[in-house]
C-alpha cells in the first residue's frame, strides 16, 4: 500500500495517491496542518514511493531503493529542518560542521526509526539561506537516475526570509524531475510568493482514537495511552514523548492545573513554589504547559455551559471530580476570557518575555477572569 | 511522470494573453512600436500576477529577429531560446538567492561584452527586494547609464524595499492584483483546451479562492483535476477545499442570536467530523456577519455574495438585529480569525469563540435605555431574541459559594422605608430606577463601579448625581475635591474604566460624566438623607465627630 506509514489523513492520501497514479505530480507541494499530524511522514514516504523500482502499487520494501529510504539517507532524498547557526561552517553557505553532521544523521536515524517522533536539530529556529543554497546546488547537478528527487523542506514556516526569497525561483521551476515538498501549521505562516508556487494539500489534526490506538501498538497499557492521548491533543509527535516519559506528562499535567489553583488561591508559598517548577522548565516545555492549562480552563468552560451531559466532550476526564469542583465553587467564572489570557502568555513567551513574569501576570489576570475583580 | 503544472503550461507567449494587465502591456507595446525602449524597467505587483511573464514578453519581444515587435513572434530563433531559458543574451537572475555585493560586481564586468546574437543583452533580476543594500548601491551607477545594449527588468513583489535610487532609474510598472471575473475567464479557457469538465460555478468558487492571483488559481485547478478526474462540480470544490455550507454557518449565527450554549459543541462537532478546518470556518463566519451587515441596507443587500434565496434570508434575519450587536460580533470574530492562525489548538479557540459570542449580552441602545429610564417606553426592545439573560451556568453553584459580589445588593435594607422599595435584582431593571434611587444608593453603587479600587471610589462618593443625560449620570463635585482628582476621574471615565462596573451595575450600559458645582457642599448629602454608613454612624454618635469631607 502507498503512503502505509501514514495514519488517518484519507483526504490527503487520496490527493497524494491520484496525483501520482495519474502522474499529475506537481513539482511544489505544500502539506500544512496542526503538528503532529504527519506531514513530513507523508513527504518522506511519497519520497519512497516515487523512487521504488517496483511500480505503482506503493513502494515494495525489498529494493535497493527502499533499503536505502530505511535510514533515511537516499541519494534522492534530501531533508531540509531549522537549523542553528552553529550547526554550519558559515551560514551563508551550505557546508556542515562536523558536530552538526553528526548530529543531524541521529535525528535522521531516530526519523526514520519512528517517523511521528519529532526531528528537531536543538536550538535549531529558522532555516538558514546556506541551507537553501545547498539545495539549489544539489538541484542543478544531474540526477544520478532517471528517478525524482524529493527535497523536504520541514517547517517551511521557519524559513528565514531571505532562505524563502531564495527558493523561489527553484519552486517555481525546478530541473525535471524535482519535487519540492513544504510542510508547515498553517498556509498563512509562509511567504505568500512560496504559498503560490505550491499545491497545498491540508492535514487533518489526528483523532484521539487514533492517537491511542496508535500507542497502545507501541507498547502503552491501554490506560496510559487513552489518557496520553487526552493529554496531547492530537499531536502524535508530543504523545510519542510523553508516553516515552511518563513522568513527564504526569508532572506538566499537574504543573498544568496547579497554574489554575494557585492563581486562584493566591498562597504565596505554594505559588512560590509553582514559580520555582516553572522556572526550572524551558521555553518549548513552558508552551506545552500552558497549551494543556488552557485545555483544562476549556473544559471548565464546557462544564460550565453544558452540565453533566458535558462529560463525553471533556478532555481531562481522569480529573473530572477536581474539575467539578473548580467550575461549582467559581459559578461566575468566564472561562472563555481565562483562556484568552492563556493564549496571550503563550504568545508572549514566544516573544521571549520573561517567563516568571508571564507567569506572574496569566496569574492575576486568571483571578480576574474567574472572580471579576483585582486580585490583592 | 514528468508533469508540467498549468502555470507553467500555460504562462502567456504573447502580451495579448496575459490576463488583466492591460496598462502595462499596451505602454510596454506602444513603446516597442514607437522604439522608445527604456534602459530600465521595474515590475511591482503581487505574487502570481504576471511580472515575470511580462519581463520574458518584452525580453523576447526586443531580441525577436523581426523586433523590437509590439507581440513576440515566438518562431525565431531568439523566442525559442527565450522560451527555454537557454539564451545567452536574456539573463535571468534570481535576486533573492544571488543578493550580495559580489555578485553584482560580477554582473558589472559582465555588462561591457556585446550581446552574442541578439540586440540586446537583458538582465531580468526577480526578486529584486532581496539584494542587500551594498548591492543596490553597487547598481546605481551601472543603472543609470547602462551601456547602450543592455537593459535591466527588476520584478519584486515588495516595492517598498526598493530604494528611492534605484526607483527613480527606472520606468515603473505596477501589475494589479486580478479580479475573480477575470481569473474564472482564463481557468474557463485553460480547463476548455486540457479538456477538463468544469462548471461555471465551480470555476467561480476557485477564482474567488485564488484571491486575486492567477496562479494560485491554476494551482487549484489543478488540485481540483486531480481531485475529480471526470469533471469538476461546485460540490467536489466544495469538498475539496472544505468550503463550509451556508447551512452551518446560519445554525451558526441562529446560536449566537438565540444564545444557545450546548448548540456550539455539536456545531464544532460537525465542522470536525466533515473535515472543514476550524480557520476556514471562523473567516467564512466573518463574511456570513459581513452579509448580515449588507443585508440591512437595501442598497448594500445587492453586494451580498449569494444565490438570491440565501441572501433573502440574510435580510429576513438582519431585520431583526442591531447595529451594534453585528458590530461586536465581527470585532470578536477577526480578532479570533488573527488569533487562530498562530493557536496550537485551533478547534478549542473555536469552541471558545462561539462560547463568546453565544455568550454575549445583547446591546441596548442609549435613546431607547433614556426612553426606558423615563419609563416612557416599557416594551422590550428588538434584537436578540430572548432578551433575558440565561443561566449562565449549566451546573447550579451552591450556596456556600455566594461570596462572590453580587452586583447592587442594597445591604441596607433598614434604611428610610420612605423610598420606593428597590428591587434587589441582580441588575437594577429598567423600570425601578430613576435620579432618586440613584441618589439613594450613590455609595453602593459606586463599591460596586469601582470594584475596589478604593481612591477612586472615596473621591466619586464626593459627588452627587445630579441629573440623567443621553445615558450618561451626570456627577457633579464641590469645592472638596481637587481639580485634579476630577481631571483623573474624568481620564478614567473617558478611557472607559467604569464602563465594566456600570454594566454590571445596571446590566445595560451607561456612563458616567462629571462637572464642577460650585454652590455644592457633599456634607449636605450625607447630613440630609441618612445614608451614611451605619458604621460611619455608630461611630460619630459614640465619639460625638463629625464628617469633614
Amino acid at each position: 500500500m502507498p503512503l502505509e506509514r501514514l495514519i488517518d489523513q484519507s483526504r490527503a492520501r487520496i490527493l497524494i495517491e491520484r496525483m501520482v497514479q495519474d502522474s499529475r505530480l506537481p513539482h511544489a507541494l505544500l502539506f500544512w496542518g496542526p503538528a503532529g499530524s504527519g506531514k513530513s511522514v507523508a513527504a518522506i514516504e511519497l519520497a519512497r514511493w516515487l523512487n521504488c523500482r517496483e511500480g505503482l502499487a506503493g513502494p515494495c520494501g525489498q529494493c535497493n531503493s527502499c533499503i536505502q529510504f530505511k535510514s533515511l539517507e537516499h541519494p534522492h532524498f534530501s531533508y531540509i529542518l531549522p537549523l542553528p547557526g552553529k550547526a554550519l561552517v558559515n551560514s551563508e553557505e551550505g557546508e556542515l560542521t562536523e558536530a552538526g553532521a553528526s548530529e543531524l544523521s541521529n535525528i535522521f536515524a531516530r526519523k526514520a526509526e519512528e517517523p511521528y517522533g519529532s526531528a528537531v536539530y536543538p536550538g535549531g529556529q529558522y532555516i538558514l539561506i546556506g541551507q537553501i543554497r545547498a539545495l539549489l546546488q544539489w538541484a542543478s547537478k544531474r540526477s544520478f537516475e532517471d528517478l525524482p528527487r524529493v527535497a523536504l523542506i520541514d517547517r517551511a514556516d521557519r524559513l528565514r526570509e531571505e532562505a524563502g526569497n531564495a527558493l523561489l525561483k527553484l519552486l517555481e521551476e525546478p530541473p525535471p524531475n524535482f519535487i519540492l515538498v513544504l510542510t508547515a501549521q498553517s498556509q498563512e505562516d509562509i511567504l505568500p510568493t512560496l504559498r503560490s508556487r505550491c499545491q497545498a494539500v491540508e492535514f487533518d489534526r489526528l483523532r484521539t482514537e487514533s492517537v491511542e490506538r496508535f500507542l497502545t501498538r507501541h507498547g502503552q497499557q491501554e490506560t496510559d495511552a487513552r489518557r496520553l492521548s487526552r493529554l496531547c491533543g492530537g499531536d502524535l509527535s508530543r504523545g510519542l514523548n510523553f508516553a516515552s516519559q511518563p513522568q513527564v506528562a504526569d508532572e506538566f499535567h499537574e504543573l498544568a492545573i496547579n497554574i489554575v489553583r494557585h492563581s486562584l488561591g493566591r498562597n504565596p508559598i505554594e505559588f512560590d513554589a509553582l514559580l520555582e517548577q516553572w522556572n526550572h522548565l524551558g521555553l518549548a516545555d513552558q508552551l506545552i504547559v500552558l497549551e494543556i492549562t488552557a485545555t483544562w480552563l476549556r473544559d471548565a468552560a464546557v462544564l460550565q455551559a453544558l452540565g453533566p451531559q458535558a462529560v463525553k466532550r471533556l478532555m481531562h476526564l481522569d480529573r473530572l471530580e477536581l474539575l467539578e469542583k473548580f467550575v461549582v465553587n467559581c459559578p461566575e467564572a468566564d472561562f472563555a476570557a481565562a483562556v484568552a489570557k492563556v493564549d496571550e502568555a503563550c504568545q508572549h513567551l514566544e516573544g521571549n518575555a520573561l517567563a516568571p513574569l508571564t507567569l506572574l501576570v496569566l496569574s492575576r489576570e486568571l483571578y480576574r477572569a474567574v472572580y471579576h475583580r483585582k486580585p490583592v | 511522470m514528468s508533469f508540467l503544472v498549468t502555470a507553467r503550461k500555460w504562462r502567456p507567449q504573447t502580451f495579448e494573453q496575459v490576463v488583466g494587465q492591460e496598462g502595462a502591456a499596451r505602454t510596454l507595446q506602444n513603446a516597442l512600436r514607437a522604439g522608445r525602449i527604456a534602459h530600465a524597467f521595474i515590475f511591482a505587483g503581487p505574487r502570481g500576477v504576471g511580472k515575470t511573464t511580462t519581463a520574458r514578453l518584452l525580453a523576447k519581444a526586443i531580441n525577436c529577429i523581426k523586433g523590437p515587435t509590439p507581440e513576440p513572434c515566438n518562431q525565431c530563433v531568439s523566442c525559442q531560446e527565450i522560451a527555454e531559458g537557454r539564451s545567452l543574451d536574456v539573463l535571468e537572475i534570481d535576486g533573492a538567492s544571488n543578493r550580495g555585493v559580489g555578485e553584482i560586481r560580477n554582473l558589472r564586468e559582465n555588462i561591457r561584452f556585446n550581446p552574442v546574437g541578439s540586440r540586446k543583452r537583458i538582465y531580468i533580476i526577480d526578486e529584486v527586494h532581496m539584494l542587500t543594500i551594498e548591492a543596490f548601491n553597487a547598481l546605481l551607477k551601472t543603472l543609470e547609464e547602462p551601456p547602450e545594449h543592455a537593459i535591466f527588468i527588476f520584478a519584486t513583489t515588495e516595492m517598498n524595499r526598493v530604494p528611492a535610487t534605484i526607483l527613480s532609474r527606472c520606468q515603473r510598472f505596477d501589475f494589479r492584483r486580478l479580479t475573480a471575473p477575470e481569473i474564472a475567464g482564463q481557468l474557463r479557457h485553460i480547463a476548455d483546451h486540457e479538456g477538463l469538465k468544469a462548471d461555471d460555478e465551480a470555476l467561480g468558487l476557485l477564482a474567488r479562492r485564488a484571491d486575486g492571483a492567477m496562479r494560485d488559481g491554476q494551482s487549484l485547478l489543478d488540485q481540483m483535476a486531480t481531485f475529480a478526474p471526470e469533471g469538476i462540480t461546485a460540490e467536489q470544490v466544495r469538498t475539496a477545499l472544505g468550503i463550509v455550507p451556508e447551512d452551518l454557518y446560519f445554525r451558526a449565527s441562529d446560536l449566537v442570536f438565540g444564545r444557545d450554549m450546548a448548540v456550539v459543541f455539536e456545531i464544532v462537532d460537525e465542522i470536525d467530523t466533515r473535515g472543514h478546518s476550524p480557520r476556514e470556518f471562523l473567516r467564512g463566519l466573518c463574511d456570513h456577519f459581513i452579509n448580515f451587515l449588507k443585508a440591512r441596507d437595501a442598497k448594500s443587500a445587492a453586494f451580498i455574495e449569494a444565490p438570491l434565496d440565501v441572501a433573502k434570508r440574510y435580510q429576513e434575519v438582519a431585520r431583526k438585529l442591531e447595529l451594534n450587536d453585528l458590530l461586536r460580533v465581527l470585532a470578536i470574530l477577526q480578532e479570533a480569525f488573527t488569533d487562530i492562525r498562530r493557536h496550537p489548538n485551533p478547534r478549542l479557540k473555536l469552541e471558545l469563540t462561539l462560547l463568546r459570542l453565544a455568550s454575549l449580552e445583547h446591546t441596548e441602545q442609549i435613546e431607547e435605555l433614556l426612553a426606558n429610564l423615563r419609563g416612557e417606553n416599557p416594551q422590550p426592545s428588538r434584537g436578540f431574541q430572548g432578551n433575558q439573560t440565561p443561566p449562565r451556568s449549566g451546573i447550579k453553584p451552591k450556596p456556600a459559594a455566594e461570596s462572590t459580589p453580587k452586583p447592587l445588593e442594597p445591604e441596607s435594607k433598614t434604611t428610610a422605608a420612605t423610598a420606593p422599595t428597590p428591587r434587589p435584582a441582580v441588575a437594577i431593571s429598567t423600570a425601578t430606577w430613576d435620579l432618586d434611587y440613584i441618589r439613594q444608593y450613590w455609595h453602593q453603587i459606586v463599591d460596586q463601579v469601582c470594584e475596589g479600587r478604593g481612591v477612586l471610589a472615596c473621591q466619586l462618593k464626593l459627588g452627587r448625581p445630579e441629573r440623567l443625560e443621553e445615558g450618561f449620570i451626570v456627577t457633579s463635585f464641590g469645592s472638596d475635591l481637587h481639580d485634579l482628582q476630577l481631571e483623573r476621574l474624568q481620564k478614567v471615565a473617558v478611557s472607559g474604566g467604569f464602563d465594566q462596573g456600570l454594566q454590571t451595575a445596571f446590566g445595560s450600559p451607561v456612563r458616567l460624566r462629571f462637572e464642577r458645582h460650585a454652590a455644592f457642599s457633599p456634607q449636605e448629602t450625607t447630613a440630609s438623607t441618612q445614608e451614611a454608613d451605619p458604621l460611619d454612624q455608630e461611630v460619630m454618635r459614640r465619639l460625638g465627630a463629625r464628617p469633614i469631607g
